[in-house]
């Protein structure tokens, strides 16, 4: 592709990545009075950062009323200094608030940010680590896309006989491969801190190593055919189509009729009818969150492109060089 | 494991932006030896 040959295209890319991951982390989260409350009877947490609307404030009592996002009121107890120096009636707030179970009031802990550009939703069972529906989801979208170009290439070079698209079918499968990777690789760090293990063998994470165990194999199938590199080619680009029948079943399918402690497994406390996989088929998840969870896709896409066109150009100088030898 | 529990978003965060950016940076190293070889 061209467009990869601009230097200014791959800079900006670099910087809008760079950006991104800024946001990911920088953009504070919010929830209600209700999460607060919630996670404090259940004992989860003992400070929940909550997102709300400054109505009035007394600086008698020191209480201050608020509107959460489900427009729900309740009183914060704040400081003179929280109000005076940083906010104002009128303000929307995030703060971490530390639910006091005996006298069932909020105090404030400590004042987040006032009118924040954006906030992501404070997801009950995730808080924290739902930062990662920004790396770990667009993996996964994006090595799947991979694997499909993948084989549109590999059916291409059957009927076209054109080694071109051989070559395009290795280079999108491999980087299909380092994208499967890289999801496992952050899904098992958040698993990490959400589960207390990098890995339990959950279905999930059990359908994900098989198909790395896959496509691992059709590199390994490559290397080790010696035949010449037509049959070669016809054999990979075979493996590579059977191979991808499997990804819908492992990525989609199983992960649905099985009991998971992912989110949206079914188990767990962010399961059930959970955010974005269920068995409804309808997004839950708040539109701030899933809009910059689009531009991460879409981000990832173009690093996904250009090592596919990188990839494909070496092995394009390679056979060169095999010819010429 | 302390040290992680206590400070999993920044370990997560940074562990992020080496990826991507490192990543990033690999992929630039890469497109122009193929460039300096396809020139040649």
């Amino acid at each position: 592709m061209k467009l990869f040959r601009s230097n200014i295209f791959l800079w900006c890319l670099g910087i809008a990545l760079a950006i991104q991951v800024y946001i990911a982390f920088e953009t504070p989260i919010g929830g209600s009075f209700s999460d607060a409350k919630m996670l404090a009877m259940n004992g989860v947490q003992d400070v929940t950062p909550i997102k709300a609307t400054l109505l009035s404030y007394d600086p008698v009592t020191k209480l201050g009323r608020f509107r959460d996002l489900y427009d729900d009121t309740g009183h914060v107890v704040m400081s003179d200094k929280a109000y005076a120096t940083k906010a104002a009636v009128g303000d929307v707030l995030v703060m971490s608030v530390a639910y006091d179970k005996q006298t069932a009031t909020n105090n404030l802990v400590d004042l987040i940010r006032v009118n924040p550009m954006m906030t992501f939703p404070m997801i009950q069972g995730l808080g924290e680590l739902g930062r990662n529906m920004l790396f770990h989801v667009p993996m996964s979208m994006v090595a799947f896309i991979a694997f499909l170009m993948g084989t549109i290439y590999s059916i291409l070079y059957l009927i076209k006989k054109d080694f071109d698209y051989d070559r395009r079918a290795r280079a999108s499968s491999a980087a299909g491969l380092l994208f499967t990777a890289l999801a496992t690789i952050t899904g098992s760090i958040w698993a990490r801190f959400s589960w207390g293990t990098f890995w339990n063998w959950d279905p999930r994470e059990t359908s994900i190593f098989i198909l790395l165990l896959i496509y691992g194999a059709y590199f390994m199938l490559r290397s080790l055919l010696e035949e010449s590199e037509d049959k070669k080619a016809r054999i990979a680009a075979v493996y590579n189509i059977i191979a991808f029948v499997t990804v819908p079943f492992l990525m989609f399918i199983l992960p649905r009729i099985t009991q998971s402690l992912h989110p949206g497994g079914g188990g767990g406390m962010a399961g059930g009818e959970a955010p974005i996989i269920n068995l409804s088929g309808k997004v839950h998840t708040d539109r701030t969150l899933l809009n910059m969870h689009w531009v991460s896709v879409f981000l990832f896409l173009f690093v996904f492109l250009w090592l596919k066109d990188v990839y494909t150009r070496i092995l394009r100088l390679q056979d060169k060089q095999t010819e010429e030898n | 494991m302390n040290f992680l529990e206590h400070n999993a978003l920044y370990v997560v965060g940074i562990i992020s932006a080496v990826i991507w950016l490192g990543l990033f940076f690999f992929m630039f190293g890469m497109e122009r030896r193929v460039r300096k070889l396809e020139n040649q």
